[in-house]
């Protein structure tokens, strides 16, 4: 055994002088110099095209849902301070009535809500610089935001990217990965949504950022009736609540909030979810910082026929009775607003 | 989705390094520069390969190294015996030894609940009710593969039709070759062994054309396997309510998908290996353009095929015996097998006894051989009796895999009854989202038509380098866009 051993450790250092001196003069790897040249042009050709495509489409889609960032983010630079400022997902974008909200509070109110798989990170960091002193940034999210979604997002994270590039130099490096690795989906989603886009214009109908106000609010869904099929549901594996990431980034977004003067309070998204998932709902809640939440999770459960197409989308009817709610809990939890 | 076979025990695929998978993104390329780094010494290289492809297997579960090691052990060892033996029946006896231990492995891991469950059924049947012994067996990815493989070995080395090789390393290469490992094809060693024993230098073209061929197995699996899939399953999940056209429709996706899956896994092998220098055999050969079939499975699964016949049907007697009821039995024999080779269920079996009924009437008749060619090799389009073939071979085709495709024999039944039906009731059929993928099944066709008579269609391609390159992008975008569910490739459940 030890001949065995010491054969094989004299043929490793043999193979090592052997082909330090070889390399010097000639070994096969020289020969796949072209094949590895081709593959790195390729790879830079590709990227380039990809990037291409997606800017382009991106383009297109600047009239798509998404595009409404660019309405959101003119509201967002433009409103004078002390403002609210409301980020989360498309239960913002569809169900809130942010110029009853304003005329209320007395603040100016910027809706910033678009999709909540763009990830909380994205959100956090396309607001925060506009964020100051006496502000107050209210998080909606969705149930499943909590659960399931990882903050960094997935495919609409290369999309919004793609759509805004303004704000590309506020991702991170995982958020680039994302954007690369999701990058052939985005692909396909701008291509599907600039193809309802042209559809629209062909047809002389409004697209969907014509179909939103200054305020942030869609209204294209106004006096359409509920669409909204129960087998849509979602059935959450409660097991695991939270995701690993968004607790510690809603404790660092409170930390800085809290740092700079401004308030941050976390609200509730409307839900079409059964009664037994107000258990559910109650954990989540029960995970979330207490001292800046407001209301009750479970009450903003609504029956199916408030919503439009999706589980957390309302029916344009029930946006006020949703931001009455949302008054109501601000006020009961003595949130003040620093008046004009 | 992944084919959903429920008596199969769930692979660990949680840390699989799938071929369309960023851990092989960066796996291939690494190693493909050591691997041509390392100076033309066959010994370093074969040990190079022994431990990245340890690495590639073990991603899956490194619990699977220790029977891959044994089983390469006892071969060699066997291999080595039965070369300096010179009694005929001690080499018998070491050809038994090596048999029993590769098919026990195989047997045990795959098969033993099967058979557990079966006589616990068969009892049942004649009213001795039995609680069947089963065991949580986890089934190592690729076993009915590489088992096969170090079996050619020594059955070639008992009928001498090759020397056994006393060089460790390149046979423990051999079996452990990564890029076949887990799905083959399945190599003879008297192909891939002495590949291992020979010097390698960099060939251009070679490794262009590898390139090009793994491109196109991905295209394969993950743009047109993997928009197949959820098709099949939302269609056989839901059969009893579907209408006639619409069942059909989901036998032929499933034989589109079951194709892209596998003929793509196999590409991406051959192409992979072509990158390090090594050939490996064609696995597929358009087997749907098949204008019989007999020519179907001259075309489809290749490496199996022709292990069976070289393993089995013509040791048995091929056709060559001295009744029809011999070649009948053979046949049976060889494709109830195969059949049964895929997996432990009765619907593989049944699945390889259709497949046997449709090619005795061909052999019985000496018509097994009419179609050697590629289908109008000459001509542009297939004569009208050429599509009449191809057509109804595929229809036999298609009937086939909804057994192969079932959970199990009752439902491939009500399946194909429910066809028989003729319901033209199509009030929950979305017709959206097959648009894309009848598209996406019908440029395959139209690429593969096109270059029939290449091993695959972009092989040695003469376009202009503007076209080409525009292929490609257009390739990895739709690879890209498709990506996203990282299923894994059928056939690594057999």
């Amino acid at each position: 055994m030890w001949k065995r051993a010491g054969s094989v450790v004299l043929r490793v250092s043999i193979f090592a002088m052997e082909n330090t001196q070889a390399y010097k003069h000639k070994n096969n790897l020289k020969y796949t110099f072209p094949l590895l040249k081709r593959l790195v042009v390729f790879a830079l050709v590709f990227v380039f095209a990809m990037a291409l495509a997606l800017l382009l489409t991106g383009y297109i889609c600047r009239e798509g849902r998404l595009g409404t960032t660019y309405q959101k983010n003119v509201r967002l630079v433009t409103a004078t301070s002390p403002k609210l400022v409301m980020i989360g997902g498309s239960n913002l974008h569809y169900g809130i009535n942010s110029r009853m909200l304003q005329d209320s509070i007395g603040l100016q109110v910027v809706n910033m809500g678009l999709q909540h798989s763009i990830g909380l990170q994205y959100m956090f960091d396309e607001v925060r610089e506009s964020l100051y002193k006496n502000d107050v940034l209210l998080l909606l999210l969705e149930p499943s935001a909590y659960i399931g979604m990882p903050v960094n997002g997935r495919t609409n994270i290369a999309r919004i990217a793609s759509i805004y590039p303004k704000n590309i130099d506020k991702l991170n490096a995982t958020q680039w990965y994302n954007a690369a690795m999701y990058s052939g989906l985005a692909l396909l989603q701008n291509y599907r949504d600039s193809q309802v886009v042209i559809s629209k214009k062909l047809r002389g109908k409004p697209t969907f950022d014509q179909m939103c106000n200054e305020l942030g609010d869609y209204h294209g869904h106004k006096g359409l009736p509920s669409k909204y099929k129960k087998k849509q549901r979602r059935d959450f594996n409660d097991e695991k609540i939270f995701n690993n990431e968004i607790l510690p980034l809603i404790q660092e977004m409170k930390i800085y909030t809290q740092s700079n003067d401004i308030q941050m309070v976390i609200g509730f998204s409307p839900s079409a979810y059964s009664a037994s998932d107000s258990l559910l709902f109650t954990r989540i809640q029960a995970g979330l910082p207490a001292e800046i939440t407001v209301g009750n999770m479970p009450d903003y459960i609504f029956p199916d026929s408030f919503f439009y197409d999706s589980p957390n989308h309302l029916i344009y009817s029930k946006r006020d009775m949703r931001t009455r709610k949302l008054l109501r809990d601000l006020r009961s939890a003595s949130i003040f607003f620093t008046p004009h | 989705m992944r084919l959903r076979l429920s008596h199969l025990p769930e692979l660990p695929y949680l840390y699989s390094m799938l071929f369309n998978s960023i851990e092989y993104l960066i796996f291939l390329p690494t190693v493909f520069i050591l691997y041509w780094l390392i100076q033309d010494k066959i010994w370093w290289r074969n040990l190079f390969i022994v431990a990245v492809s340890y690495l590639f297997y073990g991603w899956w579960d490194w619990r699977f190294l220790g029977l891959i090691i044994f089983s390469s052990v006892v071969d060699y060892s066997i291999g080595r015996a039965m070369g300096r033996a010179s009694d005929a029946r001690v080499r018998k006896r070491l050809l038994y030894m090596s048999l029993a231990t590769n098919i026990g492995i195989l047997g045990f891991f795959k098969y033993f609940n099967f058979f557990t469950e079966s006589f616990a059924d068969a009892m049942q049947g004649v009213g001795v009710a039995i609680d069947p012994f089963t065991l949580s067996i986890v089934l190592p990815v690729g076993i009915s593969f590489y088992t096969f493989q170090t079996l050619s070995y020594t059955i070639d080395v008992y009928r001498k039709k090759i020397e056994p090789t006393e060089d460790v390393v390149a046979f423990f290469a051999f079996v452990s070759f990564f890029p076949q490992l887990v799905a083959g094809p399945i190599e003879r060693a008297s192909r891939l062994l002495p590949q291992f024993s020979q010097s390698h230098t960099f060939d251009l073209n070679n490794a262009k054309n590898g390139l090009r061929q793994i491109l196109w197995g991905l295209f394969k699996k993950v743009v047109i396997a993997d928009n197949c899939a959820p098709m099949v399953n939302q269609i056989f999940d839901n059969y009893e309510t579907q209408p006639a056209p619409v069942l059909l429709l989901g036998a032929v996706y499933f034989a589109f998908q079951i194709y892209g899956d596998f003929s793509g896994y196999s590409d991406i092998a051959i192409g992979t290996a072509r990158l390090f220098g090594f050939k490996l055999m064609q696995n597929f050969a358009y087997p749907y353009f098949a204008r019989d079939m007999a020519e179907f499975w001259r075309r489809w699964h290749i490496s199996l095929s022709t292990w069976f016949r070289d393993y089995l049907y013509i040791p048995l007697g091929g056709s060559r015996v001295s009744s029809q009821w011999l070649v009948v039995r053979n046949v049976a024999a060889i494709f109830i097998v195969s059949g049964f080779w895929h997996g432990a269920n009765w619907t593989f079996i049944f699945w390889g006894a259709l497949n046997a009924l449709y090619f005795l009437p061909l052999i019985l008749r000496k018509k097994n051989r009419s179609n050697l060619e590629i289908v109008a090799a000459d001509k542009m389009l297939p004569s009208l009796r050429e599509f009449s073939g191809i057509l109804l071979t595929f229809a036999l085709t298609c009937l086939a895999w909804i057994f192969f495709r079932a959970e199990n024999i009752t439902q491939a039944f009500d399946y194909i009854l429910h066809i028989t039906h003729l319901s033209m009731d199509f009030s929950r059929f979305n017709v959206i989202n097959h648009g894309s993928v009848i598209a996406l099944i019908v440029i395959l066709v139209l690429v593969e038509w096109v270059n029939r008579r290449k091993e695959f269609p972009m092989q040695n391609s003469t376009l202009p380098v503007v076209i080409r390159w525009a292929i490609y992008l257009i390739l990895c975008i739709l690879i890209l866009a498709n990506g996203d569910s990282n299923d894994s490739f059928i056939y690594f459940q057999f």
